[in-house]
């Protein structure tokens, strides 16, 4: 048992140490693909990942919300991520995936990764011709020598914008 | 919010309601013994549980408010109307002060100085006698105990101590602000490695020297709100040989190392050479302990025993399991009885089967039944305002409830409560007039209006009745048509013209006063009583005033539904709703043409195709069936697919996304685990007639 | 990690325990910096004693720092400090 902790030496060297693990620097983002790119979530946002399973249709909503989809007895909102970038339907195939990001499940075509990105490897958003609106980026992540678009969620999921009836 | 505060919080709600209810007594009766008992004992427990959350500034406050009320109460001091309207600005402050601490938010300096000038009001109040008195009586025990005494407390705190959200910073604040703390020594030897840590499990304690004025009895009170989730030992700490005791009660090999280290003894006094007074002392311990716990079970148990605080979540979770169980029991007896259908006679299987869905309906109508309470409560609040909102512009009004123990599913009361408000004060704004006016057209110048519930078929109906002046047709219609919502030669009956009072928009108050009649109108309030799966309907006398009749199903969580499909997807038609079912023929399919109504039995019956309505692609089945489907005195027929089966199921929200969608009230999860959707019948009634197409029976 | 959280309280510390424990076995040094740390309860200081205890059992280097006022003044009131290795 530990009773003198406070002979414990508080005064060394901090030395540069190839094991150095330094707690409140790093954040966690999960990767994955929609239609042709590969973009990035931040972790905490994500509750849960699943695969793609049946989606009943509801009526008079945007395209882009392709209905629900019930989870261990929950209705959950789902909405094709491809489709709300308008950059076409995702097509459903064995690697698509629900992802269940603030209650909303986004359908995506395949998860490829979760990691770390120290905050000196994320940058601002630059113009990269990425056709997808500005207001989706929240930042880019460099990953693997490419820079990759972390996904701004309150955007993307702006209830109001997405709550809106079609033809209105 | 962690569970217990949500209690505190409720707790509170409860003692401050209680007070309110004492206190508008008060304003138009006597003060009774009763209310003023009622009144101080809702503040003295309100003080006692912010004390143990820590809320300083609650206790602050209700300590001044308590001391005034117990001056009351022993009847030193009459109570009169100036301190009855304090005493209710006094309720409101407390709500604010619970309200900021719960939220762990700071008070505004307009709050502050409310608050001070609140107390100096209190104050005033008190008899300038009383406090000389209290003043020699303090020296009188300030001489007495001028000696400064030396505590030794021990702490450690009981398993499930950190999940009480009780705070051990605000019993050192109190130590500290109470007399001095000498030596105080956390006690780490027990807290484990991280690998076998259990984070909420409390392993540290703490020892600690304390010097102040005060007796055990009054330093024993610090404790006495978490003496049933600490183990404590206090003593005199002159006396040595307690340090012994205190070794053996805590039974911990570092214990007494640490006692050395800090101080607090010195290495002589390890010895153990008097057994038996030492025992005799730690029966004095327990017994100490016992007392202290006893006492504080007293005050726990505030509450009849009779009723039971349940989170309605539970519940919730509850109902749910219990229809899906009805659900999957209904399979059953499908399964069972189609095999037999041959049988003349059930089999037992069969009886077994029904008997289990009739038990199985009893527990689910008796766990619903937990979620009733009385529209009383709630009715009861809106006296306050009825008061307050009624003294304001100068009317003179009767408020009349009735029908209080009415019994109304806890979240449509909930949702019901500001439409009624809002209904209630236009009743007192708009409806009442002024007692001068009253008179005038030979009225008694106290107005009245009464609010009742009571049940009737199936639905709880709840009336708000006024005898004021009553809707005025003419200007209603002429504002109407002035919005343009009804052309001018428009042939509306009475009671199609007060209907507009829900129109968007349409507010017919000469000025927007500051009570009603400003953005949030009928329409919300109409909008809301739907959402609720009731009616509203007005009817009015020029002259003599106006009624609202509001009907309310009694639950909100099950529907009796007709499940039926169109195109890909499953719908559910409350059944309350349902007409009668048919089957399109090929003769009125060719009939219909191009038409959208069908010949049914000699009259003409206006049909809805729901894949047209619901823009739905699908399958090019022909539509094969009609539900004829009524809302209040409209029919209409809707084009459906199939037609598949009686279903009982819970109701669950589709979310937020889908909060514009009209049409369609929620959804439900099927035994399949397919969702079907659940069709809002009078909305879909209106937006068909939105394009002129219903007709009235 | 820690950037994510803005308290140790009753509600993380299950989490972080893990995570100190994962970075313990990772790393010789650790610095556990409470920068984002904008409150803290009993339950958390009890978590941070364990850290340095167990951290201290198996060699490793530990530095607990910027502890922001009140996160600084609730330990103190345990007299916990020193343990910590933060100094007033």
């Amino acid at each position: 048992m530990i009773s003198d902790i406070d002979e414990f030496d508080f005064d060394f060297d901090f030395d540069e140490d190839d094991s150095l693990f330094v707690i409140g620097d790093a954040q966690q983002y999960l990767f994955f693909q929609s239609g042709v790119n590969t973009y990035a979530l931040d972790v905490s946002h994500v509750s849960e990942m699943i695969e793609y399973q049946a989606v009943t249709k509801v009526p008079m909503m945007l395209p882009y919300v392709k209905g629900v989809t019930n989870i261990r007895g929950t209705i959950v909102t789902v909405i094709d991520l491809l489709e709300r970038f308008g950059h076409g339907s995702t097509v459903i195939g064995p690697k698509t995936s629900l992802v269940i990001v603030n209650g909303i499940a986004l359908i995506i075509d395949e998860v490829h990764d979760v990691c770390s990105i120290i905050e000196e490897n994320i940058k601002e958003p630059l113009d990269f011709g990425f056709k997808l609106e500005p207001r989706f980026i929240k930042n880019m992540a460099k990953y693997q020598e490419s820079h990759i678009a972390i996904l701004n969620c309150s955007e993307i999921l702006n209830i109001s914008e997405i709550a809106q009836l079609k033809g209105k | 919010m962690n569970e217990e505060l949500e209690i505190f919080l409720e707790d509170c709600d409860d003692q401050l309601q209680m007070m309110e209810n004492a206190l508008v007594e008060m304003q138009s009766a006597e003060a009774t013994e009763e209310n003023i008992g009622a009144i101080f004992r809702a503040v003295h427990t309100i003080k006692g549980s912010a004390g143990m959350f820590g809320f300083e500034d609650i206790v602050t406050f209700t300590h001044t408010c308590e001391n005034l009320f117990d001056v009351i109460r022993q009847g030193e001091l009459k109570i009169n109307s100036e301190m009855v309207s304090l005493f209710l600005l006094c309720k409101d402050y407390i709500e604010k002060l619970i309200d900021s601490a719960v939220n762990d938010e700071e008070l505004s300096e307009e709050e502050n100085q409310l608050g001070k000038e609140l107390i100096e009001a209190l104050l005033s109040f008190i008899p300038s006698e009383e406090i000389p008195k209290k003043k020699s009586i303090l020296l009188k025990d300030e001489e007495e105990k001028s000696l400064k005494n030396r505590w030794h407390i021990s702490i450690r705190f009981n398993k499930d101590f950190f999940t009480t959200g009780m705070s051990i910073h605000s019993i050192f604040n109190f130590l500290n602000s109470m007399g001095t703390v000498l030596i105080n020594a956390p006690i780490i030897y027990k807290i484990p490695l991280l690998e076998d840590l259990n984070p909420i499990f409390p392993y540290i304690g703490f020892e600690i020297l304390y010097e102040g004025t005060q007796s055990q009895e009054a330093l024993e009170d610090v404790f006495e709100f978490i003496q049933e989730d600490v183990s404590l030992v206090i003593f005199e700490a002159k006396n040595l040989e307690e340090y012994d005791l205190l070794l053996q009660i805590r039974d911990e090999e570092l214990l007494q190392e640490e006692l050395l280290r800090y101080s607090f003894i010195t290495p002589k006094v390890t010895q153990v050479d008097t057994p038996e007074p030492l025992k005799i002392q730690e029966k004095e311990n327990t017994i100490r302990n016992k007392e202290l716990k006893s006492d504080v079970s007293k005050q726990s148990s505030k509450k009849s025993s009779a009723s039971l605080r349940v989170d309605s979540q539970k519940i919730d979770i509850l109902i749910n399991y219990m229809s899906e169980i009805v659900i999957a029991n209904s399979k059953i007896l499908a399964l069972v009885s189609s095999d037999d259908e041959e049988e003349e006679e059930e089999s037992e299987l069969q009886e077994a089967a029904q008997n289990m869905k009739q038990l199985l309906e009893y527990v689910r109508d008796g766990i619903m039944d937990i979620r009733m309470v009385q529209v009383g409560d709630s009715f009861n609040k809106f006296r306050r305002i009825v008061n307050d909102t009624s003294k304001k512009i100068g009317k003179d009004v009767e408020f009349v409830i009735s029908g209080e123990e009415t019994e109304l599913d806890k979240t449509v009361i909930e949702r019901v409560s500001d439409p009624l408000l809002h209904m209630l004060r236009n009743s007192i704004d708009h409806g009442i007039e002024l007692p001068k006016e009253r008179e005038k057209n030979g009225k008694s110048p106290r107005g009245r209006v009464d609010l009742r519930a009571y049940p009737d078929a199936g639905s709880i109906v709840i009336e708000i009745e006024d005898d004021g002046k009553g809707l005025d047709k003419e200007k209603i219609l002429s504002k109407a048509v002035s919005n343009g919502l009804v052309s001018e030669n428009a042939n509306l009956s009475d009671e199609e013209i007060y209907k507009l009072i829900f129109a968007a928009g349409l507010s017919t108050a000469d000025k927007v006063s500051d009570i009603s009649g400003r953005g949030v109108g009928m329409d919300v309030v109409k909008r809301n009583i739907e959402d609720l799966r009731g009616s509203i309907d007005i009817e009015s006398v020029l002259g003599q005033g106006s009624k609202i009749t509001i009907r309310l199903p009694l639950t909100l969580a099950i529907i009796d539904g007709f499940l039926v499909q169109v195109g890909t997807t499953k719908y559910i038609i409350p059944l309350e709703n349902i007409k009668e079912c048919i089957e399109l023929t090929e003769t009125q399919e060719l009939e219909m043409g191009e038409n959208e109504f069908i010949n049914l039995r000699g009259e003409m019956l206006p049909l809805l195709d729901i894949r047209e309505l619901l823009q739905e692609d699908g399958s090019l089945t022909s539509r094969k069936n009609i539900v004829i489907v009524y809302f209040g005195n409209r029919s209409v027929g809707l084009l459906v697919d199939e037609l598949l089966d009686e279903y009982q199921t819970v109701i669950k929200s589709l979310g937020s996304v889908f909060h514009n969608l009209s049409g369609i009230s929620g959804g439900s999860i099927l035994g399949s685990g397919e969702i079907a959707l659940i069709f809002d019948i009078p909305r879909l009634i209106e937006m068909e007639k939105l394009k002129g197409s219903v007709m009235d029976d | 990690m820690l950037q994510n959280y803005k308290e140790i309280t009753i509600y993380e510390v299950e989490k972080l325990r893990i995570l100190f424990l994962e970075a313990l076995e990772n790393s010789d040094t650790l610095v556990v910096d409470l920068v984002s740390i904008k409150k803290i309860d009993m339950v958390g200081i009890q978590l941070l004693l364990s850290l340095v205890k167990t951290a201290h059992l198996k060699n490793k280097k530990i530095i607990i720092t910027n502890a922001a006022n009140n996160v600084l003044s609730m330990i103190k009131q345990t007299h916990c400090e020193s343990i910590l290795g933060l100094e007033g």
